[in-house]
Protein backbone atom coordinates (compact mmCIF):
# COMPACT_ATOMS: atom_id res chain seq x y z
CA UNK A 1 0.00 0.00 0.00
CA UNK A 2 1.08 3.37 -0.61
CA UNK A 3 0.05 6.40 0.52
CA UNK A 4 0.03 10.22 -1.44
CA UNK A 5 -0.67 13.17 0.77
CA UNK A 6 -0.72 16.85 -0.35
CA UNK A 7 -1.51 20.08 2.10
CA UNK A 8 -2.73 23.18 0.04
CA UNK A 9 -3.61 26.42 1.79
CA UNK A 10 -6.53 27.49 -0.36
CA UNK A 11 -5.80 30.93 -1.73
CA UNK A 12 -8.20 33.24 0.64
CA UNK A 13 -9.39 29.97 2.32
CA UNK A 14 -8.60 27.24 4.53
CA UNK A 15 -6.04 24.46 4.60
CA UNK A 16 -7.08 21.15 3.04
CA UNK A 17 -5.15 17.94 3.44
CA UNK A 18 -5.79 14.96 1.09
CA UNK A 19 -4.45 11.48 1.66
CA UNK A 20 -4.72 8.82 -0.99
CA UNK A 21 -3.98 4.75 -0.18
CA UNK A 22 -3.36 3.49 -3.44
CA UNK A 23 -2.98 -0.31 -4.17
CA UNK A 24 0.13 -0.20 -6.62
CA UNK A 25 -0.39 -4.19 -7.86
CA UNK A 26 -3.72 -3.55 -8.83
CA UNK A 27 -3.90 0.28 -9.40
CA UNK A 28 -6.66 0.97 -7.12
CA UNK A 29 -7.53 3.82 -5.04
CA UNK A 30 -8.26 2.09 -1.46
CA UNK A 31 -9.02 5.12 0.55
CA UNK A 32 -9.27 8.81 0.85
CA UNK A 33 -9.30 11.07 3.67
CA UNK A 34 -9.70 14.91 3.67
CA UNK A 35 -8.51 17.14 6.29
CA UNK A 36 -8.07 20.61 7.69
CA UNK A 37 -9.60 23.39 9.13
CA UNK A 38 -12.48 24.02 6.69
CA UNK A 39 -16.26 24.24 6.86
CA UNK A 40 -18.99 21.57 4.99
CA UNK A 41 -22.75 21.62 6.26
CA UNK A 42 -23.89 19.52 6.59
CA UNK A 43 -20.60 17.54 8.15
CA UNK A 44 -21.47 14.18 7.01
CA UNK A 45 -21.19 15.34 3.36
CA UNK A 46 -17.55 15.01 3.62
CA UNK A 47 -18.16 10.86 3.23
CA UNK A 48 -19.77 11.64 0.04
CA UNK A 49 -16.59 13.72 -1.09
CA UNK A 50 -14.47 11.15 0.02
CA UNK A 51 -15.86 8.38 -1.53
CA UNK A 52 -16.60 10.03 -4.60
CA UNK A 53 -12.88 10.67 -5.16
CA UNK A 54 -12.46 6.80 -3.77
CA UNK A 55 -14.68 5.41 -7.08
CA UNK A 56 -13.37 7.82 -9.45
CA UNK A 57 -11.52 7.02 -12.88
CA UNK A 58 -8.02 7.85 -11.86
CA UNK A 59 -7.79 9.42 -15.39
CA UNK A 60 -10.51 12.21 -15.14
CA UNK A 61 -9.03 15.65 -15.39
CA UNK A 62 -8.86 17.79 -12.55
CA UNK A 63 -11.31 19.90 -14.58
CA UNK A 64 -13.70 16.93 -14.82
CA UNK A 65 -13.54 16.12 -11.04
CA UNK A 66 -14.12 19.34 -10.06
CA UNK A 67 -17.48 19.19 -12.04
CA UNK A 68 -18.46 15.68 -11.01
CA UNK A 69 -18.18 17.03 -7.47
CA UNK A 70 -19.77 20.55 -7.91
CA UNK A 71 -22.56 18.28 -9.13
CA UNK A 72 -22.55 16.21 -6.23
CA UNK A 73 -22.77 19.35 -3.78
CA UNK A 74 -25.83 20.71 -5.80
CA UNK A 75 -27.62 17.89 -5.69
CA UNK A 76 -27.27 17.43 -1.88
CA UNK A 77 -28.06 21.03 -1.15
CA UNK A 78 -24.25 20.95 0.75
CA UNK A 79 -22.13 23.87 1.38
CA UNK A 80 -18.19 24.45 1.58
CA UNK A 81 -16.52 27.24 3.07
CA UNK A 82 -12.59 27.83 2.48
CA UNK A 83 -12.62 25.00 0.16
CA UNK A 84 -14.04 24.49 -3.14
CA UNK A 85 -14.35 21.95 -5.83
CA UNK A 86 -11.28 23.09 -7.70
CA UNK A 87 -9.20 22.90 -4.73
CA UNK A 88 -10.08 19.45 -3.78
CA UNK A 89 -9.67 17.88 -7.39
CA UNK A 90 -6.35 19.70 -7.48
CA UNK A 91 -5.43 18.21 -3.65
CA UNK A 92 -6.34 15.35 -4.79
CA UNK A 93 -5.15 14.55 -8.03
CA UNK A 94 -1.66 15.59 -6.51
CA UNK A 95 -1.78 13.24 -3.59
CA UNK A 96 -2.34 10.44 -5.94
CA UNK A 97 0.66 11.25 -8.19
CA UNK A 98 2.87 11.61 -5.17
CA UNK A 99 1.13 8.26 -4.07
CA UNK A 100 1.70 6.86 -7.51
CA UNK A 101 5.04 7.97 -7.99
CA UNK A 102 6.35 9.11 -4.44
CA UNK A 103 8.09 12.88 -4.59
CA UNK A 104 11.81 13.00 -3.57
CA UNK A 105 12.54 13.12 0.60
CA UNK A 106 12.56 16.70 1.42
CA UNK A 107 15.76 17.58 3.13
CA UNK B 1 -39.40 39.32 18.58
CA UNK B 2 -37.98 35.67 20.32
CA UNK B 3 -36.87 36.27 24.02
CA UNK B 4 -33.40 34.63 24.37
CA UNK B 5 -31.68 33.08 27.84
CA UNK B 6 -28.48 33.70 28.46
CA UNK B 7 -26.19 31.48 30.50
CA UNK B 8 -23.64 33.41 32.55
CA UNK B 9 -20.15 32.10 32.56
CA UNK B 10 -19.77 28.23 33.68
CA UNK B 11 -16.82 26.15 34.57
CA UNK B 12 -16.51 22.52 32.81
CA UNK B 13 -14.45 20.15 31.13
CA UNK B 14 -14.17 19.70 27.64
CA UNK B 15 -16.15 16.69 26.93
CA UNK B 16 -19.34 17.87 28.87
CA UNK B 17 -19.06 21.90 27.48
CA UNK B 18 -19.20 20.61 23.94
CA UNK B 19 -22.19 18.17 24.92
CA UNK B 20 -23.77 21.10 26.34
CA UNK B 21 -23.55 22.71 22.64
CA UNK B 22 -25.40 19.92 21.42
CA UNK B 23 -27.36 19.37 24.04
CA UNK B 24 -28.96 22.51 24.46
CA UNK B 25 -29.45 22.65 20.57
CA UNK B 26 -31.78 19.68 20.77
CA UNK B 27 -33.88 21.69 23.69
CA UNK B 28 -33.90 24.66 20.93
CA UNK B 29 -35.03 22.18 17.80
CA UNK B 30 -37.86 20.64 20.25
CA UNK B 31 -38.91 23.91 21.50
CA UNK B 32 -38.09 23.32 24.59
CA UNK B 33 -35.77 25.89 25.13
CA UNK B 34 -36.04 29.35 23.77
CA UNK B 35 -32.95 30.76 22.13
CA UNK B 36 -29.79 30.46 23.84
CA UNK B 37 -26.49 32.39 24.52
CA UNK B 38 -23.73 30.46 26.80
CA UNK B 39 -20.88 31.59 27.84
CA UNK B 40 -17.97 29.10 29.86
CA UNK B 41 -14.48 28.11 30.37
CA UNK B 42 -12.52 25.12 30.57
CA UNK B 43 -11.19 23.25 32.97
CA UNK B 44 -8.99 21.32 32.71
CA UNK B 45 -7.71 23.41 30.16
CA UNK B 46 -8.02 21.89 26.79
CA UNK B 47 -7.72 21.61 22.69
CA UNK B 48 -10.67 21.12 20.68
CA UNK B 49 -10.44 20.28 17.14
CA UNK B 50 -12.44 20.56 14.04
CA UNK B 51 -14.88 18.36 12.90
CA UNK B 52 -12.49 18.16 9.79
CA UNK B 53 -8.81 17.89 11.32
CA UNK B 54 -7.00 14.64 11.76
CA UNK B 55 -6.53 14.17 15.78
CA UNK B 56 -3.12 12.67 15.20
CA UNK B 57 -1.63 15.18 12.98
CA UNK B 58 -2.88 18.08 15.14
CA UNK B 59 -2.29 17.45 18.48
CA UNK B 60 0.36 15.70 21.04
CA UNK B 61 -2.07 13.50 22.34
CA UNK B 62 0.74 11.61 24.82
CA UNK B 63 1.49 15.75 26.13
CA UNK B 64 -1.44 16.41 26.66
CA UNK B 65 -2.06 13.28 28.97
CA UNK B 66 1.11 13.76 30.41
CA UNK B 67 -0.15 17.40 31.00
CA UNK B 68 -3.49 16.59 32.02
CA UNK B 69 -4.98 18.61 29.29
CA UNK B 70 -8.46 17.27 27.68
CA UNK B 71 -9.03 16.83 23.63
CA UNK B 72 -12.31 17.11 22.62
CA UNK B 73 -13.02 16.47 18.65
CA UNK B 74 -15.99 19.81 18.22
CA UNK B 75 -18.82 18.82 15.76
CA UNK B 76 -17.86 21.66 13.82
CA UNK B 77 -15.54 22.98 10.96
CA UNK B 78 -12.55 25.01 11.70
CA UNK B 79 -8.90 24.65 13.47
CA UNK B 80 -7.36 23.58 16.57
CA UNK B 81 -7.74 25.84 19.56
CA UNK B 82 -5.73 25.50 22.74
CA UNK B 83 -8.55 26.35 25.72
CA UNK B 84 -6.40 27.95 28.36
CA UNK B 85 -8.31 27.77 31.91
CA UNK B 86 -7.44 30.99 32.71
CA UNK B 87 -6.97 32.73 28.92
CA UNK B 88 -10.23 32.99 27.22
CA UNK B 89 -13.76 33.32 27.27
CA UNK B 90 -15.84 31.01 25.22
CA UNK B 91 -18.93 31.31 24.23
CA UNK B 92 -22.17 29.79 22.16
CA UNK B 93 -25.30 31.15 20.28
CA UNK B 94 -27.69 28.48 20.11
CA UNK B 95 -31.16 29.55 18.09
CA UNK B 96 -33.56 28.53 15.20
CA UNK B 97 -31.51 29.31 11.76
CA UNK B 98 -34.50 31.31 10.49
CA UNK B 99 -33.11 34.32 13.10
CA UNK B 100 -30.12 34.50 11.08
CA UNK B 101 -29.16 35.56 7.73
CA UNK B 102 -29.09 32.45 5.14
CA UNK B 103 -25.73 33.06 3.70
CA UNK B 104 -22.77 31.37 5.91
CA UNK B 105 -20.63 34.10 6.01
CA UNK B 106 -23.22 36.95 6.49
CA UNK B 107 -24.45 34.89 9.85
CA UNK B 108 -20.47 35.03 10.97
CA UNK B 109 -20.84 38.69 9.98
CA UNK B 110 -23.47 39.03 12.75
CA UNK B 111 -22.64 37.35 15.74
CA UNK B 112 -19.07 37.89 15.10
CA UNK B 113 -20.24 41.86 15.04
CA UNK B 114 -21.25 40.89 18.22
CA UNK B 115 -17.83 40.50 19.88
CA UNK B 116 -16.24 43.15 17.93
CA UNK B 117 -18.83 45.55 19.80
CA UNK B 118 -18.21 44.00 22.74
CA UNK B 119 -14.54 44.47 22.30
CA UNK B 120 -15.27 47.56 21.48
CA UNK B 121 -16.66 48.75 25.16
CA UNK B 122 -13.77 47.29 26.85
CA UNK B 123 -11.67 50.07 24.44
CA UNK B 124 -10.56 47.46 21.88
CA UNK B 125 -10.79 48.46 18.43
CA UNK B 126 -11.91 45.20 16.18
CA UNK B 127 -13.44 43.88 13.18
CA UNK B 128 -14.94 40.59 11.47
CA UNK B 129 -12.62 39.02 8.87
CA UNK B 130 -13.69 36.57 6.85
CA UNK B 131 -14.36 33.64 6.97
CA UNK B 132 -14.50 32.84 10.79
CA UNK B 133 -11.88 35.78 12.45
CA UNK B 134 -11.78 38.82 14.82
CA UNK B 135 -9.18 40.97 14.28
CA UNK B 136 -7.96 43.73 16.42
CA UNK B 137 -4.74 45.68 15.21
CA UNK B 138 -4.45 43.02 12.67
CA UNK B 139 -3.85 40.31 14.59
CA UNK B 140 -6.31 37.54 15.24
CA UNK B 141 -8.53 37.63 18.72
CA UNK B 142 -10.91 35.62 18.54
CA UNK B 143 -11.76 32.30 16.53
CA UNK B 144 -15.00 31.48 15.55
CA UNK B 145 -17.13 27.92 14.04
CA UNK B 146 -20.28 27.35 12.84
CA UNK B 147 -22.31 24.36 12.16
CA UNK B 148 -26.67 24.47 10.94
CA UNK B 149 -28.53 21.37 11.73
CA UNK B 150 -32.45 20.58 11.65
CA UNK B 151 -32.89 24.57 10.94
CA UNK B 152 -30.70 25.26 14.26
CA UNK B 153 -27.77 27.46 14.03
CA UNK B 154 -24.84 26.69 16.66
CA UNK B 155 -22.50 28.85 16.59
CA UNK B 156 -19.24 29.05 19.34
CA UNK B 157 -16.08 30.99 19.56
CA UNK B 158 -13.38 31.80 21.42
CA UNK B 159 -12.41 35.30 22.59
CA UNK B 160 -8.65 35.48 23.64
CA UNK B 161 -7.67 37.18 26.81
CA UNK B 162 -4.41 36.28 27.90
CA UNK B 163 -1.88 34.11 25.64
CA UNK B 164 0.48 31.57 26.17
CA UNK B 165 2.15 30.66 23.19
CA UNK B 166 4.74 28.64 23.93
CA UNK B 167 1.90 26.19 25.85
CA UNK B 168 -0.24 26.64 22.88
CA UNK B 169 2.64 25.20 20.23
CA UNK B 170 3.93 22.24 22.61
CA UNK B 171 0.15 20.54 22.76
CA UNK B 172 -0.34 21.58 18.78
CA UNK B 173 1.63 19.83 16.53
CA UNK B 174 4.15 22.10 14.83
CA UNK B 175 7.14 20.37 14.11
CA UNK B 176 9.34 20.83 17.43
CA UNK B 177 12.14 22.46 15.57
CA UNK B 178 9.73 25.55 14.61
CA UNK B 179 8.87 26.16 17.87
CA UNK B 180 12.15 28.59 18.49
CA UNK B 181 12.36 32.16 19.46
CA UNK B 182 11.14 33.60 16.11
CA UNK B 183 8.39 31.42 15.79
CA UNK B 184 7.04 32.62 18.87
CA UNK B 185 7.72 35.71 17.81
CA UNK B 186 5.88 35.28 14.12
CA UNK B 187 3.21 34.02 15.77
CA UNK B 188 3.17 37.29 18.14
CA UNK B 189 2.72 38.97 14.82
CA UNK B 190 -0.42 37.34 14.02
CA UNK B 191 -2.05 36.35 17.30
CA UNK B 192 -2.58 38.61 20.40
CA UNK B 193 -5.33 38.90 23.37
CA UNK B 194 -6.99 41.15 25.79
CA UNK B 195 -4.06 42.06 27.72
CA UNK B 196 -1.49 42.11 25.17
CA UNK B 197 -3.76 45.66 23.80
CA UNK B 198 -4.81 46.68 26.82
CA UNK B 199 -3.48 45.42 30.44
CA UNK B 200 -6.17 47.01 32.69
CA UNK B 201 -8.99 45.20 31.22
CA UNK B 202 -10.35 42.30 33.78
CA UNK B 203 -11.63 39.27 32.78
CA UNK B 204 -14.85 40.51 34.36
CA UNK B 205 -15.18 43.75 32.20
CA UNK B 206 -14.39 41.41 29.23
CA UNK B 207 -17.21 38.69 30.23
CA UNK B 208 -19.86 41.91 31.34
CA UNK B 209 -18.76 44.04 27.94
CA UNK B 210 -19.46 40.13 26.23
CA UNK B 211 -23.01 39.63 28.01
CA UNK B 212 -24.16 43.81 27.04
CA UNK B 213 -22.73 43.53 23.57
CA UNK B 214 -24.54 40.01 22.74
CA UNK B 215 -27.53 41.19 24.62
CA UNK B 216 -28.34 44.54 22.79
CA UNK B 217 -31.99 45.17 21.48
CA UNK B 218 -33.02 41.48 22.50
CA UNK B 219 -35.27 40.42 24.88
CA UNK B 220 -33.74 38.09 26.94
CA UNK B 221 -33.25 36.67 30.64
CA UNK B 222 -30.77 34.92 32.34
CA UNK B 223 -31.53 31.08 32.95
CA UNK B 224 -30.11 27.87 34.18
CA UNK B 225 -29.79 24.73 32.10
CA UNK B 226 -33.07 22.84 32.53
CA UNK B 227 -32.87 19.18 34.09
CA UNK B 228 -33.50 17.73 30.28
CA UNK B 229 -30.52 19.50 29.04
CA UNK B 230 -28.13 18.71 32.05
CA UNK B 231 -28.67 14.79 31.71
CA UNK B 232 -28.64 14.85 27.77
CA UNK B 233 -25.54 16.42 28.05
CA UNK B 234 -24.26 14.21 30.67
CA UNK B 235 -25.12 11.33 28.72
CA UNK B 236 -23.62 13.23 25.11
CA UNK B 237 -20.46 13.51 26.88
CA UNK B 238 -19.81 10.56 28.31
CA UNK B 239 -21.04 8.35 25.23
CA UNK B 240 -19.40 10.96 22.32
CA UNK B 241 -17.74 13.68 23.39
CA UNK B 242 -15.37 11.58 26.08
CA UNK B 243 -14.75 8.47 23.18
CA UNK B 244 -11.71 7.62 21.81
CA UNK B 245 -14.25 6.94 18.74
CA UNK B 246 -15.47 9.96 18.10
CA UNK B 247 -12.43 11.85 19.35
CA UNK B 248 -10.09 9.68 16.70
CA UNK B 249 -13.24 9.78 13.96
CA UNK B 250 -10.82 10.88 11.52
Amino acid sequence: MAQGVHTEKVPGGKLLRIKVDFNPEDGIVEDVQMHGDFFIHPEEFVEDIEQLLVNLDQKDSEESIAAALQRLIEDEGAELVGIAPESIAKAFKTALSNAITPPPLQQ
Amino acid sequence: MPKWRIIDLSVSNAAMNMALDEAISEAVRRKESVPTIRFYKWLPSAVSIGYFQSLKDEVDAELCKKTGVDIVRRRTGGGAVYHDSNGEITYSVIAPEVLFPKGITESYRLICGWIANALGKAGIAAEFKPINDIIAGGKKISGNAQTRRNGILLQHGTILYKLDIATMFSLLKVPKEKISDKFIADVKQRVTSIIDINPQVTEQQLKDALIAAFTEGKEFEFGALTENEKAAAEKLAKERYAADEWNYLR
